[in-house]
Formats: structure tokens, sequence, C-alpha cells
């Protein structure tokens, strides 16, 4: 282990970030409790290894690598059908709009989930994306673009 | 829709989803503090996945370069959960394994004389003459020696060659060996292994010795040292096997030679050798026999139980003819007959390369041994061929003889060779300026087997070697990839490599051009390359690095199949598994040439017209890797292990200076999933105990030269200077104890 891991301030980063570390994984996972599991183990992992993480400032993107690995490796175990999310809220008509989205975006591919989940949570840009998931940052671009057709044409249904 | 507002939908439906309370901060705090409490083996579980990011945020770390970074087996994986990196912070010491050593110390060398040589049958090689007689070798050397007016005092520098030392590819046993460019042909290196014990040769301020270390327990057995002969400067390199340990010392003899009363000279005369030591019984070594010839040593292989030793000597003629030992080879006292000393029909040298092979099991009585007159700068030896390529103004039989004299032959090594090459263009000295289009590779081939010696044909090509690895034989050809200056092009001063281009050559048995492909990347040069039956591939390099692959089923008509254009270079290529090709070499900025890190590359050479990288990684903060001697690298496809030792530069590591390289010793692995996994990150300097013993800061030379890492069943061990440290292969490679020398 480092010599050193200042437990309040990985916490204090941690606040910070947690809760899109949570929809990112939820998002791209579509179970909460294997995200819930993907968050723990990649705190367990970026608390072991925060002193050595050089600029403290780069904890955000730092982790959430360290999280889009463990969500990776559990999609590869998943077959490759799509997971519904859970529709944990009640159909209200102010939720309703959130309901209809996200059960769209969970007939998404994994890749297009994950994809989406690296730009809107995690705060990466297509080129950090690109490099991440070793795509041309074109094909990103080109490959999130047809998920949000796909979603269009089902919310417009 | 706009994709914006679908994004801030998307967005949106996740606001306000609960998040768990099991990962709100308050509560991972207590997880974490549970976690620390826990038994060690524990604690070093979550260490190891730890560490297993370490090398993720490496990854990120120098922003944009990208790294195919190591990922970390979760700890819900089935199975696999033996291959977590061990922390590098951490060097928790097993209980001192060393014992007090009982050393084995050798009596001085005696040359032994042997039986003297068969001669009578005379081989002939093409552009040499074997010599009739004594009189004769001394008459053809006197007129070589006064046509090219050599200085007559001697050098004072005995020609030492560093041994390169390797252990390759498993065996068919569960440990491993040096890492060889021809299977089943060993070379030398300086930690051997075979499968009980493990020897390494190391030079401190006490001299040369070899540590015997018994590797299931790791306690130092033996040191051997042959210090008591003060003529032994150095020794070189070794082989093991499960009962001879070989060693090759080179020295030299100083002789006051007196001409008359008053005048005299002082002679220093370097002689190489062989020590071969019975190691039956580990706890008590014994000298088996030896074997000396003139000489210094430069390279040496072994197949089987024979060993064929290489050196280099220098001749000056004497006044007076029959001072033999001054220009006659010998071996174990004897000389070589006339008609096993060849000396080339066209050109001259002073040096001669001499071949001694000799069986382990009975090394006083030596198979065979041959000169040659020729420099020597590369070693190639195949399962039945040795290949000596030597890189200068080489005359073959068709061309003018040059008019230049006091050409050197012999290059240090290939390094210089290459050097010397690509300074040629820089040179002030008009002669050689004027002779760049001369300088060519010759080479000299031996069929060997069972230690007869019988040297077959000399060819040569244009162009310069990069290393042995630019050759091949295959089917009774010999493949060869050269860099050649552009006798076309403008000489061009500080920029030699401008006009430099590659050229694949293929050569027959009798030496004969049977095929060539030239100008190949004009601008570039051969940075690695590597032959397996009918592919040939092949990396040149400028700032960009193409990847050739090329054909070479029809000897008579090769063909370049495809290109593969990538940033960085290779510098050292191994054939991994099926239709992939390992590179390890160096990743550059495009632009600027600037040297990025060290760069792991595995291509998919499945349709060598159309090969692919599948998966880099880089290490992008460390500047330099130990890449130039193969036999420091252990590719091991079967046991899927990559290692090497590579130089870094850490911003804040501890207390080791802003910018100061630091050395460690790089475990990986491969699969095609998930790319290359960094296994072990070891770092060499931690095992010292002041940081002022060795002062990196300030010297290129770094630990990591004589770093080698090897491994026996489950458990890997990295021998550097210092320690042979062992570690768990079965449990995230824990340290598992370790012998200081």
């Amino acid at each position: 282990m480092g010599t050193g891991t200042n437990p309040k301030e990985f916490a204090r980063l941690y606040e910070d970030v947690y809760r899109d570390m949570y929809r990112f994984a939820l998002y791209t996972l579509g179970h909460p409790q294997d995200a819930e599991d993907a968050v723990s183990e990649a705190v367990m992992d970026a608390y072991a290894g925060f002193d050595r993480l050089r600029q403290k400032t780069s904890f955000r993107p730092w982790i959430f690598r360290i999280l889009s690995v463990k969500c990776r490796r559990r999609l590869k175990q998943y077959t490759q059908k799509t997971v519904p999310l859970p529709d944990e809220m009640p159909d209200e008509g102010s939720m309703e709009e959130g309901v209809q989205v996200r059960h769209a975006f969970s007939r998404l591919t994994d890749q297009e989930r994950l994809i989406i989940s690296m730009h809107l949570f995690g705060g990466y840009t297509s080129q950090e994306t690109g490099k991440i998931l070793r795509m041309n940052p074109n094909t990103v671009r080109s490959k999130e673009s047809r998920a949000l057709d796909k979603m269009r044409k089902w919310l417009e249904k | 829709m706009t994709d914006e507002k679908l994004l801030d939908s998307i967005r949106q439906s996740a606001e306000n989803i609960p998040i768990p309370d099991g990962i709100a901060p308050q509560a991972m705090e207590e997880n974490l503090k549970k976690a620390k409490k826990q038994s060690f083996s524990s604690i070093y579980k979550i260490a190891g996945a730890a560490a297993a990011v370490l090398c993720l945020v490496i990854g990120i770390w120098a922003g944009t370069t990208l790294s195919r970074s190591g990922q970390s087996d979760s700890a819900g994986t089935a199975g696999n959960d033996g291959m977590n990196i061990a922390s590098f912070a951490t060097q928790s010491p097993a209980p001192d394994a060393a014992e007090s050593p009982r050393p084995t110390e050798t009596p001085g060398p005696a040359v032994t004389p042997g039986p003297a040589l068969p001669s009578g049958n005379a081989i002939r090689l093409a552009g040499f003459s074997p010599q009739d007689s004594y009189e004769a070798l001394y008459d053809t050397l006197s007129e070589i020696s006064i046509a090219k007016n050599v200085d007559s005092s001697w050098d004072d520098d005995p020609q030492i060659y560093d041994g390169d030392n390797v252990s390759g590819g498993s065996q068919g046993t569960d440990y491993s060996a040096t890492n060889v460019q021809t299977a089943g042909v060993e070379e030398g290196d300086l930690v051997k292994t075979n499968g009980a014990q493990i020897c390494v040769l190391r030079s401190d301020s006490d001299g040369t010795t070899i540590k015997v270390i018994d590797a299931a327990s790791m306690e130092l057995i033996s040191t051997i040292s042959v210090t008591r002969d003060p003529n032994v400067q150095v020794m070189d390199e070794m082989y093991l096997d499960d009962t001879s340990l070989t060693v090759f010392a080179t020295g030299f003899v100083t002789d006051l030679i007196r001409y008359t009363d008053d005048a005299c000279d002082v002679q220093a005369d370097s002689y190489t050798a062989a020590y071969v030591y019975n190691i039956s019984d580990p706890s008590n070594i014994t000298l088996e026999g030896q074997v000396g010839q003139s000489g210094s040593y430069m390279d040496s292989r072994k197949n089987g139980d024979n060993v064929y030793l290489f050196t280099d000597n220098h001749v000056m003629v004497p006044s007076v003819r029959d001072l033999y030992e001054q220009y006659i080879p010998s071996v174990n006292g004897t000389y070589l007959p006339a008609d096993h000393i060849y000396i080339p029909d066209r050109g001259s040298t002073m040096n001669y390369l001499q071949v001694t092979s000799f069986n382990v099991k009975d090394p006083a009585n030596i198979i065979d041994s041959k000169a040659i007159f020729s420099g020597a700068d590369i070693f190639y030896v195949s399962s039945d061929h040795i290949y000596i390529a030597n890189y200068g103004d080489i005359h073959d039989s068709q061309s003018a003889e040059s008019s230049s004299g006091g050409i050197r032959y012999l290059a240090e090594n290939s390094d210089s060779s290459r050097e010397q090459a690509e300074n040629s263009g820089n040179s002030q000295d008009q002669a050689s300026t004027m002779q760049h289009g001369d300088f060519r590779t010759q080479i000299v081939s031996i069929a060997y087997e069972n230690g007869s010696l019988a040297p077959q044909a000399a060819g040569t090509v244009d162009g310069y070697l990069n290393n042995s690895f630019s050759m091949d034989a295959f089917n009774g050809y010999l493949r060869l990839v050269t860099t050649r200056k552009d006798n076309t092009a403008e000489p061009m001063v500080g920029n030699a490599a401008a006009s430099r281009s590659n050229c694949l050559y293929i050569l027959d048995a009798d030496m004969n051009l049977t095929g060539a492909v030239e100008d190949l990347a004009p601008g570039e040069t051969i940075r690695s390359a590597r032959f397996l039956g009918d592919v040939g591939c092949f990396v040149t390099y400028r700032n960009i690095d193409p990847l050739f692959s090329v054909d070479l089923s029809d000897p008579y008509n090769p063909v370049v199949l495809g290109q593969l254009q990538l940033t960085g270079f290779s510098e050292y290529l191994h054939f991994y598994k099926e239709d992939r090709l390992l590179g390890i070499g160096m990743e550059t900025d495009p632009d600027t040439g600037r040297t990025l890190g060290v760069k792991l590359s595995m291509f998919d050479i499945s349709d060598p017209a159309n090969v692919t990288e599948l998966h880099r990684y880089v290490i992008d903060h460390d500047t330099w890797g130990n890449f130039q001697n193969h036999r420091a690298i252990l590719a091991d496809p079967e046991k899927n292990l990559i290692g090497f030792a590579g130089k870094r530069n850490y911003e804040n590591y501890e207390d080791v200076e802003e910018g100061s390289a630091t050395s460690g010793y790089r475990l990986f692995t491969y699969d095609d999933t998930e790319g290359f996994r960094l296994l072990l990150d070891y770092n060499l300097e931690a095992e010292n105990d002041t940081h002022s013993y060795y002062d990196y800061t300030y010297y290129d030379m770094t630990p990591i030269d004589n770093a080698r890492g090897l491994y026996i069943g489950d458990t890997f061990y990295v021998s550097s200077d210092v320690q042979l440290t062992g570690f768990d292969m079965k449990n995230g490679f824990a340290q598992k104890g370790y012998v200081k020398y």
C-alpha cells in the first residue's frame, strides 16, 4: 500500500463524484446492484492507489477511468441482451419523460450506453473516450450520434 | 429533439435516481477502514488490486499518450487470481535466506596442451586460402603488414568484448532459458538456470565471481571466483546445464621479448579461457577442464554438449620467422595446422577470428579449431552453420582493389559498426568519404556439426547489418536485411540518414545472390528484424516506423507484402504465438521525433500483406529499456511472459530527485482481448540500502544492463546487481525471498 493516503482528502474528492459514478455505472450496466458493486470496487482500488495520483485535480477522470474498467469487465460477463433499467420511480406526470428516456436508453447496446455514459457522467470528450475504448474519436462521435437517433425514434413514437 | 437536448434529457433522467447508501461517502469511509484491519493476506489482495490500478494511473498519467493500460482482475473473476501486481514500494524481505557461502575457488589457468589437430583435409573457402605451411603463413602476413605499413607497437588495450547473455524460450521444461535467436542453439549470459540452481555472474570490487544459488531454498551454495589468476581480467559469460557450468574469461599476459641486449618489447597478448566446472553436486563444484586460446572473447554458442568459442586476435608479424607464438593461432598450447588458417585472397587485415569447438564433458580434447583472417562484427549461428558478418571496405573477387589502405575491419560491436556506418557520412577524412560506396558487409559461413568446423563460403552484400537478427538461414538460403548509403545521393554532412536506404538480400549456400529487393524505405534505417520460415518482418525508422513484411518463399523472387506505418519504432521483434509478432521498442512523437516512452506492440500477421497492430502499451514515463541486448529480454509465448528492465523518470517518487531516473524490471502478459497486462513492476533501486550507493542521476548507466528475469515453475526471479529476488506467481507476485550477492 502507499505510504500515506489521506482519507479525509479522498473522502472530499469522492463526495464530488460519487453520484455521477453511480449514474454512470447504473446507466452502463443497467443493474443497480452491479452498479453499486462496480462503484465500490472502483473506490477500493482508487483509495489504495490514491497516493500515487500526482495531480489531485485529475481525480475525476482518473477514478472514472477505473470505474469504466470495472463496468466494461462486467459488460463482458453479461450476455448480449440489453437489460432494462429498473423502473424505481413512480409513474408520475413530471417523471413521465424521465422514465421513458431511461427506458429508451436501456434499449441501446452495451457499447452505446457506455459511450454516452462516458460522455454524460464521466465528462469525457470524444477524444478521451476514443482513447479509453481504443476507438477513433470520429467513431465515438458517430456511434453516439446513431445511438441518439435510435432513442429519438423510440421516444417520438 | 436535437442531440444536445436528448443528451440533456438523459442526464436529467438520472438526476432523480436515488444513490444507494452503501456507496455514499460516509459508508465508503467505513468500508475502507474495515478493509485495513483485515488479515495480511486480504490486505495484500487489496493492495494487489490497487497496484493493478497503478498501471492504469501510469497509463493516464502522461495525459495524451495513449496507454492500453493493464486492467486488474476484479475479485469476482473466476479462476485466475494469481496475476495481480506486486506493490512496488514495499520491499518486505523474507527472513534472511543467505547463508554464509561456501566458496569454491578455482586454481588459475594452466593451458594444458591437447592433441594436435588433424591437418591435411583443408577445406576451400571462396576468397580465402588455407595456408600450406607456417612458412607460407609467415611470408603472406609479412607482405601484408609491410604493405599496410602497420604500426608495429602492440595494442595497449586488449579487445575485450562484452558478452551478451541470453537465456531463451522454454525447452519443454518449466523454467526459462536465455532468449536466443535460434531455437536449440544456446547463447551465453550472465544469469543462467537449469531448473535447480540459478547461477549469476557478476562483478564487484572483489573481482568477478559466479554465485551458485539453490533456487528452491534461495540459498547461496557456492561462489566461484577466478581471481587467483592475476592475468584474468574479467569473466565474460557462461553456460549452465544439469551437470556443467562453462565460463569464459578474458585476460592478457605480458611478456618481455628480448631482441637484443638493449632492445626488448613488452608485449601484451590477450587470451581467452573457458573453464568447465562439474556441478552435479552444487556444494562441491570441481573444475572439470579448461580450454585456452589466444585472443579475446567475442561470442560463443552451445549446441547440445558442444561449445563453440569465437575469439578475436591481432597479429604483429615478428622480424624473426620462428617466433611462432606471435602470429600462429593456437589453442591449448598447440598451434593450428597451417591449413586451418585462412587468409583472404584480396584485402588485408591483421586481425583473425578463431573458432574452437569442445565438448563440455571432455573439454581438454578440443574437437576442432579454425582461424580466419577477417574482421568479425556480428555472429549468427543457425542449427548447422555459423555466419560471421564483417562490415568494412570489402573486396569481392570482381571489384577493383580499393586504393586506400588502413581500413579498420573490426568494429567493437555491431552498434559501433552501425555508428561507423552512419558517421561515415560525416567523416572529415577525405579518403573514407570517397570510400563510402565500397563499404559492404562480408559474410563468411562455416558449417558445423558435432564440433567439426568446415568453412564453406564467403559473400558480400551492400550496406551494414543492424544486428544478428538481420540475418536468418532457412532451407539452405541466407536472408539478410541491410541499411546502406545511397551511392547516387549527394553526401550530406550532418544528415547521414537522409541518404540511406534498405535492402533485402537472399544468398544461397555458396553465398551467391539469388534474390534482392533494394531501396526500401529510403531515408530510414533498419531498427529490428525477425524471420520465420517464409516470412520476414523488419522495422525501419526515421520518425515513423513502417513495419515491413516480406514473402521469402521463393529465394529468387522475394516480395515485399506490406507496410504498416506506426509511430515510434521496435528495437526487438519476437514471433509470439500463432500469427502474432511482438515488438518492443520506443514510442516517439511523429512530428518532433522526441521519445515518449517504452512501447510494447502486438501485431497480427495472419495476413502478411495486411499487418495490423492489435494492441499497444506505452509506458510513457520510461526513458529507455535494455532492448539492444536480446538476451536481457524475456519473451516466452508458452508461459506468456514478457519481461525486461527499463529506466524511468518519476517526478515525485519518494526520495528520488525530480526528473531523475530510476530503474525497474517489468513483467507483462498478453492476450488478444485485454492486450498487455502488467504483472510485476519491480523497482531495482529500492534494493539498495543507501541512495548514494549508485548515483544514477548522473550516469546513463543504470542497473538495468545486468538485470535479468527468469522463472522456475511458479516462482519468478529477478536478478540485479545486488541480489536475486523471488516472487510467487501464484500469489500476486508477492516477494518470496531474496539472496544478496
